[in-house]
C-alpha cells in the first residue's frame, strides 16, 4: 500500500531563478533569449594572451547586493551565483509564506562540477607568495562543491534532506534526479534544486582546457551540434528551481510552471537512457514538442546526438539549444535548460535553433524532452510536461 | 520498503588495506597517527596526520591496470582499490544484469594534492605568472570528484547510474543513503557506494589550520586524536577510501551472497547554523530520532554507537548532548567510540570507515575502542570505550557530521 501511495506522488516546478550571461533574473533572461542576445564574449576578467580559452559566457552586471558584506567576503563566486539564483526561485515560489511551511521537509540539492576556483587560486597564491600562515580561513569552507548547499540552508534556515552532486556536465541533472527522488521517497515536500558554476578564472580555464574539448578560438559563435563546431564554449552562472510535491503545491495555491514526469539515467547508451525515460513516462516520440539535447559541441558527443535526432526525433519536434547563446554552464547546464523549458511552456513559444526550426516558433507545447550527457557518458533524460491538472 | 543488505566490503586506510587487516588493527586499538613532516617544516601549530602505508599501497598499485589509473590522483587510485575489493568480495558482477548495477562515489576535496602539484608546475612554485601549459587531461580528472565512480563503472561495465556526492565529511554516508533509495525504488538491483579522500597536502593543512580545526597536541603523536577526552584539541587529518556493495535482501539471499549487515534506518538533515561551528544539538538529535524511527527499533535495542567523534571541542560536546537527548539514561550503558581516535579524520570517507568498523565489531562481537580517552569531560557524558571488549552487537548507530552543517546517520544491524 505504501509503495502504491508513493507512486501516486507527482512533482511540479513552482519557482525559478537565474544568474546567466544573458540575464540575471528570469524576465531579463527571457527577454534576451527571445531577442537572441549573445552572452558569449571575449574574457576580460584577466589577460587571456597566454591561455588557450579566449571567449566564454561571462556574467555581466552582477551585483551581489542581497548578500551581506561579511558573507560576501567569505564566499567564492560560484556560491554568490547560487545564493542569488536560489533566492529568486524561493521568492517566485512563495513557499516561505505558507502557513504550513515545514523547514525540516525543505531540502537543497545542488549540482556543481568544480567548486571554488577563484578562492583556490587565491589560496595557492597566498601559500606560495607568503607561506601557510597567510592562507585565508575561508578557503576551507568556500572551495568545496557542497559549499553552496551549506550557505543556502544557513541563509534560509532549511533543515531538510539536502545533497550536492558532481557529474561533470550532468551535475545539475543529477541533483534534479535525486531532488525528485527525495520527494517521491517522502524525505522532502519541497526542494530548492539547481546548479552553479564559476569556471571563468585563469586556473580553472587552464584545467578545463586540458580535456581538449574546449573551443580555443576568438569567435563568439557557439556552433554546437553543427559540423563546424570546434568544441565547448565555457560559460558561468547558476539556475535554480523550486520543485514541490503536487498536492503540497496545490494546497498552498502555488504557481506551477511544469511537471517533471520522468527522469532516467545511465552510463553509456544515450538512446537507451531516453527510451527508458519515455517508457516510464508513457510518452511516444511523436508526443515530444520540443527536444533540448546536450549539444555540447564535442564531435563524439554531437555525433551520437545527431544520429539520435536523425533516427528518432520527428519533424513536428522543435530542437532548441539555448546554450548557444551563453555557453556551456557545466554543473549548472541542465537546470538552466529546464528553466528555459518552463518559459517555453509558459509562453507557448520556443526558440528553435537546429535543423529546420530556426527562430521563434509559436505553438502549443505539452512535452519537452531534455537530455544531459557528460564527458564520460553519464546520461540523464528528463521529461517536462505542461501541468494540466 | 525492502530490506537492504551489505554484501561486499572494501577499504584502504591507515588502519589497513583490506577489511581483515583493518578490523584487526581497529579492534585492537592501534593508533596509526604520526608526525607530518610537511606540517613541521612549515611550522604549523598542528604537526600530525594519518597516512596509508605507502609500501603496502605501492604493491596494490603495481597490480592495477596501467592504462586505467596511471598519473591519476591518489584519491582515484585508492577508490579503485577499495571498490575492487568490495565488488570481488560480493561476487555480484556476474549475477545481475549490468544495467541494474550502479556506482555512487563521493569525496570532499578530490585530488587537491595533485592540483597543488600541478599549480607548482604551472607557476614554477608560485614564482611565475599562471599561464597555460599542457599538463594532460589528468589535471581535469584531479578536480572531477566523479572520476573514480566513472572509472569503476566503465571497468566493470556497470551501466546503471554513475554519479558522486560532494557533501564534505558526511559524503560517504550520503552515498550510502543515495544508493539505498535507488534500490528501494527498484532502479537498481545492486549498487556500489563509497568514498575516497586523500587530502594530505600543504594547502589542505594551511586552510584547516587557519580555522583552528586541526589538532594542536604536542605530546606523543599517537595521542593527538582524542575524541571526547577533555584535553582534545582538534582533529587529525587523514586519508582513506571505503566502498560497500548494497543489494536487496531478497535478491542477495537468492544468490546466497555473504551478508555483513542490514541497513535498518537512515536519516540526514542540515543544521542551517554555521558552515563549521556546531553549537546547537537540536538537528543532530532529530537525525538520530528519525534514524531510530525508520529502523523501528527502540533506543534499548542499540548496542553500540560509532560516533562522528572528530576530537574537536565543539563537535564532541554537541554530539554528546544529542546522544544524551535521545538515549537519556541508556546513554550510560551504550558503548560509544570513534574510529578517528586511531586513524584521524579522512573527511568524506570517515562515515563509511566508521560503518565498516561497526560491521567488524558486529562480526567479531568486539566493541572497538576510543583510544586516548584519559581525561573525562563533563561536557561529553558518554560511555566511552577505553579498551576493546567482547559484546554481542545486534544493532549499532553510526553518525556523521560535516562542513556545510550536514548530519547523517544510519543504523546497521545483523
Amino acid at each position: 500500500m505504501e509503495s502504491e501511495k508513493k507512486l501516486k506522488k507527482r512533482v511540479v516546478i513552482t519557482g525559478r531563478g537565474i544568474i546567466n550571461p544573458i540575464g540575471n533574473d528570469i524576465s531579463q533572461f527571457h527577454k534576451n533569449l527571445f531577442e537572441f542576445k549573445n552572452g558569449i564574449l571575449p574574457i576580460d576578467k584577466y589577460t587571456t594572451a597566454k591561455n588557450l580559452i579566449k571567449v566564454g559566457g561571462v556574467i555581466q552586471n552582477f551585483k551581489p547586493t542581497n548578500i551581506n558584506k561579511r558573507l560576501n567576503r567569505k564566499i567564492d563566486t560560484f556560491i554568490r551565483y547560487a545564493l542569488l539564483a536560489s533566492e529568486q526561485a524561493i521568492k517566485e515560489s512563495g513557499f516561505k509564506n505558507y502557513q504550513h511551511f515545514n523547514p525540516y521537509r525543505t531540502g537543497v540539492f545542488v549540482g556543481n562540477n568544480s567548486g571554488g576556483w577563484d578562492i583556490s587560486e587565491r589560496g595557492f597564491k597566498e601559500l606560495y607568495k607568503n607561506g601557510p600562515d597567510y592562507v585565508n580561513p575561508w578557503q576551507a569552507t568556500a572551495w568545496f562543491p557542497a559549499a553552496s548547499q551549506g550557505y543556502i540552508t544557513i541563509t534560509n534556515k532549511f533543515y531538510g534532506y539536502s545533497k550536492s552532486f558532481v557529474a561533470d556536465r550532468s551535475s545539475s541533472a543529477m541533483s534534479l534526479k535525486f531532488a525528485y527522488d527525495s520527494i517521491m521517497n517522502d524525505f522532502n515536500d519541497i526542494v530548492v534544486c539547481g546548479g552553479t558554476e564559476a569556471p571563468i578564472s585563469k586556473l580553472s580555464t587552464i584545467c578545463y582546457s586540458q580535456t581538449n574539448e574546449l573551443y580555443t578560438g576568438n569567435s563568439t559563435a557557439y556552433n554546437s551540434l553543427e559540423d563546424s563546431s570546434e568544441g565547448i564554449i565555457l560559460g558561468e552562472g547558476s539556475s535554480f528551481l523550486i520543485i514541490e510535491e503536487l498536492q503540497h503545491a496545490l494546497n498552498r495555491g502555488a504557481p506551477i510552471f511544469g511537471e517533471i514526469v520522468g527522469i532516467s539515467t545511465n552510463i553509456g547508451d544515450y538512446q537507451e537512457c531516453i527510451n527508458d525515460n519515455l517508457k516510464k513516462s508513457n510518452i511516444n516520440y511523436k508526443d515530444i514538442d520540443v527536444f533540448m539535447p546536450e549539444a555540447c559541441g564535442v564531435k563524439e558527443s554531437d555525433d551520437i546526438e545527431k544520429q539520435f535526432i536523425d533516427d528518432y526525433i520527428l519533424d513536428n519536434t522543435n530542437i532548441s539549444i539555448p546554450k548557444k547563446y551563453f555557453g556551456h554552464l557545466y554543473g549548472a547546464s541542465t537546470t538552466t535548460d529546464i528553466v528555459t523549458a518552463t518559459l517555453f511552456l509558459e509562453n507557448s513559444s520556443v526558440i528553435g535553433n537546429y535543423r529546420h526550426s530556426e527562430g521563434i516558433v509559436n505553438k502549443n507545447i505539452d512535452n519537452i524532452l531534455i537530455t544531459s550527457s557528460s564527458k564520460n557518458l553519464n546520461n540523464v533524460s528528463i521529461l517536462l510536461k505542461k501541468y494540466g491538472g | 520498503m525492502e530490506n537492504i543488505v551489505i554484501t561486499g566490503i572494501g577499504i584502504v586506510s591507515p588502519l589497513g588495506i583490506g577489511k581483515e587487516e583493518f578490523w584487526e588493527n581497529d579492534l585492537s586499538g592501534k593508533s596509526k597517527i604520526s608526525i607530518c613532516e610537511d606540517m613541521v617544516n612549515n611550522h604549523m601549530s598542528s604537526r600530525t596526520s594519518s597516512k596509508i602505508n605507502d609500501d603496502k599501497l605501492e604493491k596494490y598499485l603495481d597490480s592495477l591496470d596501467e592504462e586505467l589509473l596511471s598519473n591519476q590522483s591518489r584519491f582515484a587510485k585508492i577508490a579503485y582499490i577499495a571498490a575492487q575489493e568490495a565488488i570481488s568480495d560480493s561476487q555480484l558482477d556476474n549475477y545481475y544484469n549490468k544495467n541494474k548495477i550502479g556506482v555512487i562515489g563521493s569525496s570532499a576535496i578530490g585530488g587537491t594534492p595533485e592540483i597543488q602539484k600541478t599549480y607548482e608546475y604551472l607557476t614554477n612554485n608560485g614564482k611565475d605568472e599562471l599561464i597555460y601549459k599542457d599538463v594532460g587531461e589528468e589535471f581535469y580528472n584531479h578536480g572531477m570528484f566523479n572520476y573514480p565512480a566513472t572509472v569503476i563503472s566503465k571497468h566493470y561495465n556497470f551501466t546503471g547510474i554513475s554519479t558522486s556526492l560532494s557533501t564534505g565529511c558526511t559524503a560517504g554516508m550520503d552515498a550510502l543513503i543515495t544508493g539505498l533509495q535507488l534500490l528501494n525504488q527498484n532502479e537498481l538491483d545492486a549498487v556500489v557506494v563509497g568514498s575516497a579522500e586523500s587530502p594530505l597536502c600543504t594547502l589542505t593543512y594551511s586552510t584547516l589550520n587557519a580555522i583552528g580545526a586541526l589538532s594542536t597536541w604536542t605530546g606523543d603523536p599517537r595521542e593527538s586524536s582524542r575524541p571526547f577526552d577533555q584535553k582534545r584539541c582538534g582533529f587529525v587529518i587523514s586519508e582513506a577510501s571505503a566502498y560497500l556493495v548494497l543489494e536487496r535482501e531478497t535478491l542477495a539471499k537468492k544468490r546466497n551472497a555473504k551478508i555483513y549487515g542490514k541497513i535498518k534506518g537512515v536519516a540526514s538533515l542540515c543544521n542551517a547554523e554555521h558552515m563549521t561551528d556546531l553549537k546547537n544539538p537540536t538537528v543532530l538529535s532529530e537525525v538520530i530520532r528519525q534514524t531510530l524511527a525508520k529502523s523501528t527499533l527502540t533506543p534499548e535495542q542499540i548496542d553500540y554507537i560509532n560516533a562522528h567523534g572528530s576530537s574537536t571541542l565543539q563537535n564532541d560536546k554537541c554530539e554528546s548532548e544529542a546522544i544524551n537527548s535521545i538515549f537519556n539514561d541508556l546513554t550510560a550503558l551504550i558503548p560509544v567510540s570513534s574510529t578517528k581516535s586511531m586513524m584521524g579524520h579522512p573527511l568524506a570517507s570517515a562515515s563509511l570507515v566508521a560503518l565498516i568498523s561497526t560491521l567488524g565489531a558486529m562480526k567479531h562481537s568486539i566493541v572497538p575502542p576510543n583510544v586516548n580517552y584519559h581525561f573525562e569531560d563533563p561536557d561529553c557524558s558518554l560511555n566511552i570505550v577505553q579498551k576493546p571488549y567482547p559484546k554481542e552487537i545486534n544493532n549499532a548507530l553510526v553518525m556523521a557530521s560535516g562542513f556545510g552543517g550536514i548530519h547523517s546517520a544510519c543504523i546497521v544491524g545483523k
